[in-house]
């Protein structure tokens, strides 16, 4: 067992370094000196030479590379080019926020998509399945910043009961949580369902009932316990692209989380941040996938036992 | 009357569905003697299965119990509630059924599996339980029983499965047994096994067994009595060598014919001709007429009913009306 | 319950042991249509099996039939021309005259989310198509060749499956600067490695059927065993993931031009118009509302067809 996880973590290290060099190779082939973007056209190419060389710009890119990964394995992800901040620094400030909104999202909409995956999956072709299952399609199909959109001004600006923007209290974060995680229950809700129908066709179910299990017993012991396996995973994934997932929401609500630095980075040509942020959220992500895989084969007696 | 531990009377069994009803059990009575074990034989789809998950009370929309009676102990159980129904089951009834490989919770351990039927019907702590598990381990002879109490189903061979679903059925001691085709996943040898797996239980626990099968060297070897089921009715019923000896309906012959047999050299089994009629389409006379060898005018036009040909062996043939083949 | 699905498989088991008997038809169950999704029928029989079953798939192709000829009829059907300002009409609340009012500079917003319909289209369509030709032609490769091929590519889709996409089609845009053109680029970059999963997959089991073995034993260029017996025993898979990844694609593009990295003005993106009219969103809501709702619609009637299709082309890939 613990000989797999190990070989399982040796796994995602060549992914994760492929990680690293895709970003890197992927921000440096933008045409033109970033110095020059930097600084404007009207400069002398003495000062240019200048800044490349503090920069570290001037030297081969293997070496900026290999700079690059030793700083970043010591927690240093460069200096920002127009906030002349510690890249490493901005994001510990900003991830506080992303966390927060990304679990609060990540509870709600696990709870609701596993609770209306079951109830539909008992209700099969009822009219409350319908009903669940149409509105998760309608989850799964609607834009992010459009939940967040008629959240805002449903709850926020017609009814009053929550702030329309910000970010300080939990308040505040519960209609931004909302729209993240409306995305994934409709994903989950969908894989909930169908696992579940799926097992209470099995023959085990049938064992479960004839040896005296209530139906709700049945469900809950033998029905639940298999079909959620694969949704452990789903929900692992779902975290992920929260994480992600947060850029829009946090551009509707003003909140100053990791993806709203991405997308400054992009806007004002920030090469170092948008390198620190991307980088930071893709390891997490990775890291997540890691656990989740772990997880279902602690959880899977027959993945376990495989060598 | 109180030698029976089941008795169904003329139970009707439909499933309701789009295209039309079909009665999958039609007016079936069937008695089951204590410490006895009965069989019931027929081709698939012939309402064998139906007839037990009605009396374990599992079947599922679209199929319903129309009418009729299932005592257990002589208490009818037909009309009883969905939870009172559960708590018969595993306790009073219990039953196992054909794929030893699909039939166990894949991600729980087996001894947890039986242990769970001990706690749902008496209360006993889990040390308690968890002792008795390994003593039914070992009477069905699972080897290592305390080493297997912590094993996954998929660690098993079909032939242990098959034996921990017997110990999870067996466990709490129950009246009545019911097998369905317990042994047509197994191998030869593990069948021979099982089967005499069953008639130990019987003896040591007098339970009573129904046993399911479609096979009918299973049937002589280890059944006391046995009825012969098609489209859903009794054919044939009677004590087990009365049948081989005395074997009267034309249906009961054809699946004893097309055993192959050792001793004679024939370029071609013996096949019953034409296939099981569709439910919904049934003849208007005899169910089997379509096939039947022997069929007549008569059976075309009207449905026999069961004749007694001798003292506890009855046949649905026009053949037997007047008693004696 | 399997048993009574699965007749033929019953009677087979059957006839190995002892007594022999015919079950052609299993009577119970009849509502099982196993019998009608038969493994010889071609992807036309399931898809008039689709037409006959699931009403919801059928009126969702309708609707996108109807949207891809609302686009290219666009400068017959709208109104007004999508571009022309008119500063006194800015804002107007929808009317008869602006079915969906107008925007901040007066243009009218129907003829607007009528030409969007053609950017969210061909994003949907084209870089789709493009990114699934590479993940088949890579995925293809890497089952039937194996060993060094499949390690490398497949280690390249890992990679490219670590990024979250948005993310990883946000590095590309700043690569690349902003532009419809280039979201083309990078959606097509970006999205090739899960189809190559797949298709990697199901050659791994068609290369083990035994009329490919034939093919090979005859001395068929691989070539041609790859593209002419693999590869068409991929497309009902492919047609299901390719109708499935048009939604994700269209949802792509609009947030990243929501974000303002993607479409730039005065293109007429759904996702640009929204983050146009964000800032209308509680005086005049019909502004950003309207591109949303049309984003929607298109994403789940694409969404709703793709269920329906892979219920009968490809049961298997459910899990997905």
């Amino acid at each position: 067992m613990l000989k797999k996880i190990l070989k399982r973590v040796l796994i995602s290290i060549p992914v994760l370094i492929g990680v690293v060099l895709l970003i890197f190779i992927m921000l440096r082939i933008v045409p033109g000196n970033p110095v020059v973007t930097l600084l404007g056209e009207h400069v002398n190419q003495q000062t240019i030479d200048k800044l490349s060389a503090e920069m570290g710009l001037d030297q081969p890119i293997v070496v900026q590379f290999f700079k690059y990964i030793w700083n970043a394995l010591h927690g240093d992800f460069g200096t920002s080019y127009r906030m002349n901040r510690s890249v490493t620094q901005m994001i510990m400030d900003a991830f506080p926020y992303t966390v927060k909104l990304s679990l609060l999202a990540a509870l709600i909409s696990w709870t609701i998509g596993v609770v209306a995956g079951v109830i539909a999956a008992i209700r099969q072709n009822k009219l409350l399945d319908r009903l669940f299952m149409g509105t998760a399609l309608l989850g799964v199909s609607m834009p992010i910043f459009m939940a967040a959109l008629l959240l805002q001004y449903v709850f926020a600006y017609k009814l009053e009961l929550f702030p329309i923007s910000g970010y300080e209290g939990f308040a505040a974060l519960i209609l931004p949580a909302i729209a993240l995680g409306w995305n994934s229950a409709g994903s989950i809700a969908r894989m909930t369902r169908s696992n579940l129908v799926e097992v209470m066709q099995d023959d085990f179910i049938r064992t479960a009932r004839a040896k005296g299990r209530t139906e709700s017993g049945v469900i809950i012991f033998h029905g639940l316990k298999n079909a959620l396996l694969p949704v452990v995973t789903m929900m692992a994934i779902q975290l992920s692209s929260m994480l992600s997932g947060a850029v829009l929401t946090e551009s509707v609500f003003g909140i100053p989380g990791i993806g709203r630095l991405a997308v400054n980075a992009i806007e004002d040509r920030d090469m170092p941040l948008l390198q620190g942020t991307v980088l930071f959220t893709t390891v997490l992500i990775i890291i997540g996938n890691l656990v989740a895989d772990i997880l279902y084969s602690v959880l899977d007696p027959r993945i376990r036992e495989v060598k | 009357m109180s030698e029976n531990v089941l008795e169904i009377k003329h139970l009707k069994t439909q499933f309701f569905t789009r295209k039309g009803v079909l009665p999958a059990v039609d007016d079936v009575s069937i008695e089951i003697p204590a410490g006895k074990i009965v069989g019931i034989v027929g081709e698939s789809g012939c309402g064998k299965s139906m007839t037990a998950m009605s009396v374990m009370g599992l079947l599922r929309h679209p199929g319903r119990v129309v009418s009729g009676e299932i005592l257990l102990c002589g208490r009818d159980i037909t009309h009883l509630k969905p939870r009172e129904l559960a708590k018969l089951r595993g306790k009073e009834m219990s039953m196992i059924f054909q794929e030893p490989m699909t039939s166990l919770n894949p991600v729980t351990t087996v001894g947890k599996q039986v242990e769970e039927t001990i706690l749902l019907h008496e209360s006993c702590s889990r040390e308690e339980a968890k002792k008795r598990v390994i003593q039914i381990f070992n009477e069905v002879g699972i080897p290592e029983a305390e080493k297997r109490f912590d094993s996954y189903p998929h660690q098993l061979s079909g032939g242990l499965r098959q034996r921990v679903m017997i110990a999870m059925a067996m466990v709490c001691r129950p009246k009545l047994l019911i097998a369905d085709e317990p042994t047509t996943a197994l191998d030869v040898t593990i069948e021979a096994q099982i089967l005499e797996l069953f008639k130990r239980l019987r003896d040591e626990t007098g339970t009573s067994i129904i046993l399911i099968t479609h096979n009918m060297g299973v049937v002589a070897e280890v059944c006391d009595y046995v009825y012969v089921m098609y489209t859903g009715q009794v054919m044939e019923q009677a004590e087990t060598f009365e049948l081989f000896a005395n074997t009267c309906h034309p249906y009961t012959k054809g699946l004893l014919r097309s055993i192959p047999k050792l001793s004679e050299k024939v370029d071609r089994l013996y096949t019953i001709r034409g296939v099981v009629p569709n439910l919904l389409h049934l003849p208007e006379g005899c169910n089997f007429c379509t096939r039947c060898d022997e069929c007549q005018k008569r059976c075309l036009k009207e449905q026999p009913e069961l004749y007694e040909v001798k003292e506890g062996h009855k046949v649905r043939c026009f053949l037997c009306e007047k008693g004696g083949a | 319950m399997k048993a009574y699905e699965n007749p033929s498989l019953e009677s087979e088991k059957i006839s190995g042991g002892q007594a022999v008997y015919i079950d052609q038809q299993s009577p119970f169950y009849p509502e099982d249509n196993s019998a009608d999704i038969g493994e010889s029928d071609t992807i036309l029989d399931k898809i008039l099996l689709l037409v006959r079953q699931n009403k919801l798939a059928v009126f969702s192709a309708l609707v996108i039939l109807i949207i891809i000829l609302l686009a290219v009829f666009a400068p017959v059907v709208a109104p007004y021309d999508p571009a022309a300002q008119s500063l006194r009409d800015r804002l107007a609340a929808p009317s008869a005259e602006h079915w969906f009012g107008t925007d901040k500079l007066g243009r009218d917003i129907f003829s607007r989310t009528l030409y969007g319909a053609r950017v969210s289209l061909a994003i949907g369509l084209l870089p789709t198509l493009i990114s699934m030709v590479i993940g088949t032609v890579l995925g293809l490769f890497a089952g039937y060749y194996g060993g060094k091929t499949d390690f490398v590519i497949m280690r390249l889709a890992d990679i490219m499956l670590a990024f979250p996409s948005l993310l990883l089609a946000m590095v590309v845009m700043y690569t690349l600067g902003g532009g419809i053109v280039n979201i083309f680029i990078a959606l097509s970059l970006v999205n090739w490695a899960s189809t190559a999963r797949v298709v990697r997959a199901q050659t791994l089991s068609l290369k083990e059927a035994e009329y490919v073995e034939a093919a090979r034993s005859m001395g068929v260029k691989k070539t041609t065993i790859i593209f002419r017996h693999i590869l068409p025993n991929c497309l009902p898979s492919l047609i299901v993931l390719f109708t499935l990844n048009i939604p994700s694609a269209i949802l792509s593009e609009s947030s990243l031009s929501f974000l303002g990295v993607g479409a730039q003005p005065p293109s007429s993106s759904w996702g640009l118009a929204v983050t146009e009219g964000r800032r209308y969103l509680f005086s005049e809501p019909w502004v950003p509302l309207v591109p949303s709702a049309a984003i929607m619609i298109l994403v789940m009637a694409f969404n709703f067809l793709g269920d329906g299709l892979r219920d009968v082309l490809d049961p298997y890939l459910k899990e997905q």
